[in-house]
């Protein structure tokens, strides 16, 4: 029951994090007066589509800009311009709670479809795709290399992964790819592709499909994975020694019990729950780099459709409901993971 | 502060972070002194300045026995005949090109033409190695307008600048020359893009050829010639300034709008710096505040100030940066580095809060208190000291992160484009696809500049170890 | 008859600085069925002492030599694997200094203290039966085999430990510091118990102590420890009644008595860094009664009679 008790307080405030964070995104663009702009912008682009129709039926000049004038004041109240932001924009965040998240501007869906939750359930499982599989690919190499190292603190390799780790602590993730591109797609002669999801045209048939799919995810998997394995290795190895070197594990090799067994069952797993710890944190970064790891290889993910949102013309519900879309995503691993330490760690159960 | 420095020359980490990071500071204070602040706006990002530059050229060392990029510069006529009105000054520019190739590019720019009646006439030919002289260009400033009284400067602030390996009066000379000397019939529109070729190469003989005219190159000494002749003696040339272009450029090479890529490069330095410390700077102070005032006042304000942690700890970064700098525009000092500074406080305010609440209970605070000491003067005067030494080890710790979100946020276009910096650079390489072609100058060093940079950080950071993460202290 | 006799027993640790002499040339026989008590300061080896009978060797051990005969049987030749399997837990266990780290966090308090029975192949049911058998022995409710350590008080924790280390029904325990964690209260309960546990089940003790008192009301035997040394051996009698030793006198002295108006007297400064130890005695740098003699030759241990030891010079004369 304590564990239920726990888990449902950290659920009610990550579910506060993400509204606070809907909140700020939907007043900075209300205060900022950016959201009257870009509306109006939108409407300039409809008048002028109606400024010609109307001038095909109507000749009197006068009427006719009677008639525009009427026509845009029906517009700003469409879209809310008539009112004040604070009056308008709660709507919008009750509008995007709901899940409602409203039109994007150029972006469609392969079926031409505008509304942004076919949008972006398109593009999620794209970007799931590519950040799961690394997360788990990097997971498991950063807890085997690290607990690895630790068995051998000191030794080259020790030295050489330490200095390793802190490289990849400093490797933008865009850079890290940008270099993979010049030498597996420059210099290894197109080895590997240098971006997008499919090749063009995309191969017939499902397993073609999922091969060309799975070549052109090799090397974004390989950046996010080279840049998130380090921190998490040294992390897992820091702690490991640590444990290592705790009383209970003398007292447990006292007990007769065989090596392999102190090591998975005394130190592995008390390890375990800090390790967990040191993953959640790694999670921003990891969200980071998969935002601009999609950029460098045009995935077209939800990383991507940002940096499309918000460079040439910036599409504001795109913006809100990506904003919005990102923080669920890290609440929702978050929790996941939370939950993982609760699991694993007796001790903050109750 | 003294123990701070001693545990980072203790360790070989700590010692190698510290001396990247006397270097990087080295080159930052050169850089400071001798380049001017606003390099930015009125050298990167000038055209202009660049315009003789070759584009997308490697460094001189990637490829020894290139062509190198070779400006020569004459204030002063090499010679001067007097005429029946005026003078005919000869400005003489002697290019060795001993290369089996043509350069990329040559132009002539000339700045400042000061005259009083008539403007003067300039005529441009090239003297090749076989004694054969082009006729390639000539040129005269603006004649007076109406109103506008003598002396007429021309020139002074627009330099006027011929790229004559494209030129159309050059094209047209050429092919006259290439049919009275060889008897080759090519027309101006055929010998687009070709120019070089032809100036700097003869063409192979008529049994070599069989197919289409073409040319092989010619190497010797080539003399650039610039007659002006003026009308008034008292008219004068500021200076011409000849550029062969080279197939490479500098010690960093350049980019696609011929910037050489050293001085970007150069003046990334301090820039990088500057944010890496301003902001931990920054991000310590907030967070050391807020956590000795949560810790220290409890009550409301330790409640506001741990939830606002809570909730800027639970937002996914990047994305909020993004949006943030992108609605509030992109000054690195007005909105970048306090936006960076605003996501990086809490960690620090909940540590420091709960390190304050273990001091609060000391004897030390407890008799400053019995002695009436006010609430500020033990927080500021006792606790902080105290502190102080895992907040410098902090300190570092925010450097690196701050470095990197920069350098992102200018690889996604939202860089403060008033300085450049290396993410930019970076930025400009990718969007122009610099990659795909294989410009490595181009991508390479300013990336591992970033990383060096963050590493050096990164390394004292580590060496900081002990201090940051007491739990690892014992043996 | 002895069950456990050691002789010349050498821990010494590698550390950058050089060998540090934890345990430096040990020898003592422990009689079936008795307690003896090692004292010394914090620091003098005690703690190694027990791991060396374990054979616990950290990573870093420089030398690692001797003999320990248990039951007649010469341990020191046994392979790794062998040690572990019979002698680990079997014979010899030991109740770890601070109890507070000693269980694994995140393991259930029965599972701890059965899994070497486990590990037999005992089955489950049998194993849980046992230990809920030996919390109440050590007197624990049968609830707390379901907890995890982080729910237990300090004392609870040491019992756990104490239930722990009987499991497989030792010949001889090792009890280092078992109640220096604890409050006074709570020490007397453990003492008492541990006395308990001798009688009913016949075990044989090396308590460990930095507590002449203490180890005075356990045990039979007494040794004090100094640098890595024994400088003073007999039976609890002969140490506490007619200390020989300078060391062991002032240890006495240290104890506040309840019917003396004298003042307890603490020895004047500190143990002798183990990596760089000073020639001769190596107690002659706090030694009242030092002299030439003690700053040119270490002292060898001496046979007072009746099997009383002592490692000093003022004795060699006599
Ligand atoms: N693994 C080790 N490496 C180096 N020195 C050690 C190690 N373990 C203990 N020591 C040193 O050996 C000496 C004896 O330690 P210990 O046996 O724990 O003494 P005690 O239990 O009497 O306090 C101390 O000086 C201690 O610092
Ligand atoms: S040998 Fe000398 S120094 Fe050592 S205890 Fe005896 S008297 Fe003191
Ligand atoms: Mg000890």
């Amino acid at each position: 029951m304590a564990i239920l008790r726990k888990l449902l307080l950290r659920a009610l405030s990550l579910i506060a994090v993400v509204l606070i964070v809907l909140v700020l995104v939907v007043v900075v663009l209300g205060a900022t007066g950016f959201s009257d702009r870009i509306l109006s912008s939108v409407i300039s682009e409809e008048m002028r589509a109606v400024r010609q129709q109307l001038a095909e039926t109507i000749r009197d000049p006068q009427e006719l800009e009677r008639a525009l004038r009427e026509q845009r004041r029906e517009l700003e109240a469409f879209y809310g311009l008539d009112k004040p932001w604070y009056v308008r924009l709660p709507q919008d965040v009750l509008r995007v709670l709901t899940l409602d998240l409203g039109e994007a501007r150029t972006v469609a869906t392969a079926q031409g479809s505008k509304r942004i939750q076919d949008i972006i359930a398109e593009r999620l499982p794209r970007t799931a795709l590519l950040f799961t599989t690394a997360l788990v690919i990097y997971f498991l190499i950063g807890v085997w290399l690290g607990t690895l190292l630790a068995t051998r603190p000191g030794s080259k390799l020790d030295r050489v992964l330490s200095y390793f780790a802190a490289v990849s602590f400093a490797l933008p993730s865009w850079w890290t790819g940008i270099l993979l591109i010049l030498i597996f797609y420059f210099y290894l002669g197109g080895l590997l592709p240098a971006g997008g999801m499919y090749s063009t045209p995309p191969p017939e048939g499902g397993l073609a499909r999922f091969l060309d799919l799975a070549y052109h995810a090799i090397l974004p998997i390989f950046t996010l994975v080279l840049v998130a394995t380090g921190p998490l290795m040294y992390v897992a190895r820091t702690i490991t020694l640590n444990v290592a070197q705790e009383d209970h594990v003398t007292f447990a090799r006292a007990k007769g019990i065989p090596e392999g067994l102190v090591r998975r069952r005394h130190i592995l797993r008390v390890a375990a729950p800090p390790i967990v710890t040191g993953l959640i944190l790694g999670l921003v970064g990891s969200i980071a780099g998969s935002i601009t790891t999609e950029i460098v290889f045009r995935w077209p993910g939800m990383g991507q459709l940002y940096f499309q949102a918000v460079s040439g013309q910036p599409d504001e519900s795109l913006i809100v409901a990506l904003t919005f879309v990102y923080t669920m995503l890290y609440a929702l691993a978050r929790f996941i993971l939370e939950i993982l330490y609760l699991i694993l760690d007796p001790r903050v159960r109750y | 502060m003294e123990s701070v420095l001693k545990v980072i020359l203790s360790s070989g980490v700590g010692r190698a972070g510290l001396a990247l990071f006397a270097l990087l500071t080295g080159i930052s204070v050169y850089v400071l002194v001798s380049y001017p602040l606003d390099y930015g706006s009125r050298v990167w990002y000038n055209p202009a300045v660049w315009a003789d530059n070759p584009a997308v050229k490697p460094p001189i060392w990637a490829k020894p026995g290139a062509v190198p990029h070779s400006v020569f510069l004459q204030e002063e006529p090499t010679e001067v005949r007097k005429a029946s009105t005026g003078e005919r000054r000869l400005y003489r520019f002697e290019i060795p090109h001993p290369y089996e190739k043509p350069p990329d590019s040559l132009s002539l720019t000339l700045t400042e033409a000061v005259y009083y009646s008539r403007p003067p006439l300039l005529t441009v030919s090239l003297t090749r190695p076989d004694g054969r002289s082009v006729r390639l260009y000539r040129y005269s400033p603006p004649a007076p307008r109406p109103g506008e009284e003598a002396p007429y400067v021309r020139h002074r602030d627009s330099p006027h600048r011929v790229d004559l390996g494209a030129d159309p009066q050059v094209r047209a000379q050429v092919s006259a020359f290439l049919r009275d000397e060889y008897g080759l019939r090519l027309s101006a529109n055929e010998l687009r893009g070709r120019l070089m070729e032809i100036l700097f190469g003869e063409p192979t003989s008529p049994e070599e050829r069989g197919g289409p005219a073409a040319f092989r190159p010619l190497p010797g000494t080539y003399a650039l010639e610039v007659e002006v002749t003026v009308f008034d003696r008292r008219d004068r040339i500021g200076a011409l300034q000849a550029v062969r272009g080279g197939e490479t450029f500098g010690w960093m090479g350049t980019d696609s709008l011929g910037r050489d890529l050293a001085q970007g490069l150069l003046f990334g330095f301090p820039v990088s710096l500057i944010i890496g410390i301003l902001t931990s700077v920054l991000a310590t102070l907030l967070g050391a505040s807020l956590g000795i005032m949560s810790g220290y006042l409890g009550g409301r304000v330790d409640l506001l100030i741990q939830r606002s942690a809570d909730v800027i700890n639970n937002i996914p970064g990047l994305p909020l940066l993004i949006f943030l700098v992108f609605i509030f525009g992109s000054n690195l000092f007005l909105v970048i580095i306090p936006v960076i500074v605003f996501f990086s406080w809490p960690g620090l305010a909940i540590i420091v809060r709960s390190m304050v609440l273990q001091l609060r209970e000391g004897q030390l605070v407890e008799a400053e208190r019995s002695l009436g000491a006010t609430r500020w003067r033990i927080m500021f005067r006792h606790i902080l000291p105290q502190v102080g030494p895992y907040l410098l080890a902090q300190l570092i710790f925010f450097a690196p992160s701050a470095i990197l979100s920069e350098a992102t946020l200018s690889f996604l276009g939202l860089g403060d484009t008033s300085l450049p910096t290396w993410g930019q650079i970076l930025e400009g390489a990718f969007r122009t696809g610099a990659v795909y072609r294989g410009y490595w100058w181009w991508v390479v060093p300013p990336g591992l500049l970033i990383v060096i940079t963050a590493v050096a950080f990164m390394l004292i950071a580590l060496s900081l170890e002990p201090i940051a993460n007491p739990r690892l202290r014992r043996s | 008859m002895a069950i456990l006799e050691v002789r010349d027993l050498y821990l010494y640790y590698e550390t950058p600085r050089g060998p540090v002499h934890a345990v430096d040339g040990v020898s003592f026989e422990l009689p079936e069925g008795s307690a003896l008590g090692l004292v010394g300061e914090s620091g003098s080896g005690k703690t190694s002492l027990g791991l060396a009978l374990l054979r616990l060797l950290p990573k870093n051990v420089d030398t690692y030599k001797g003999s320990i005969r248990l039951e007649g049987r010469e341990l020191m030749e046994l392979s790794d694997e062998q040690f572990r399997r019979e002698i680990r837990w079997r014979k010899i266990a030991m109740a770890f200094q601070g109890a507070m780290n000693v269980l694994n966090p995140v393991v259930k308090v029965w599972l701890q203290i059965a899994e070497p029975l486990l590990l037999e192949k005992t089955p489950r049911p049998q194993a849980r039966a046992r230990v809920e058998e030996l919390l109440e022995l050590v007197g624990l409710s049968k609830d707390v085999a379901d907890r995890y350590p982080h729910e237990l008080s300090g004392g609870m924790k040491q019992r756990v430990v104490l239930a722990a280390a009987l499991v497989m029904n030792p010949k001889v325990v090792i009890l280092d510091e078992p109640t220096s964690a604890l409050d006074v209260s709570i020490q007397a309960q453990i003492m008492n118990l541990l006395k308990r546990l001798k009688r009913e089940l016949g075990l044989s003790y090396i308590f460990i102590t930095h507590d002449i008192a203490l180890a005075s009301d356990l045990c039979d035997y007494l040794g004090i420890a100094y640098a890595g040394q024994i400088v003073e051996l007999g039976t609890s009698e002969q140490v506490l009644l007619e200390p020989e030793h300078p060391y062991t006198q002032g240890l006495l002295e240290s104890i506040p008595r309840l019917r003396s108006t004298r003042l307890p007297s603490f020895i004047p400064g500190a143990p002798p860094d183990p990596v760089d130890l000073p020639e001769g005695c190596r107690f002659r740098e706090r030694c009242p009664k030092a002299f030439e003699r003690c700053t040119e030759m270490p002292p060898l241990l001496q046979g007072k009679g009746a099997g009383h030891e002592v490692r000093c010079w003022l004795l060699a004369g006599r």
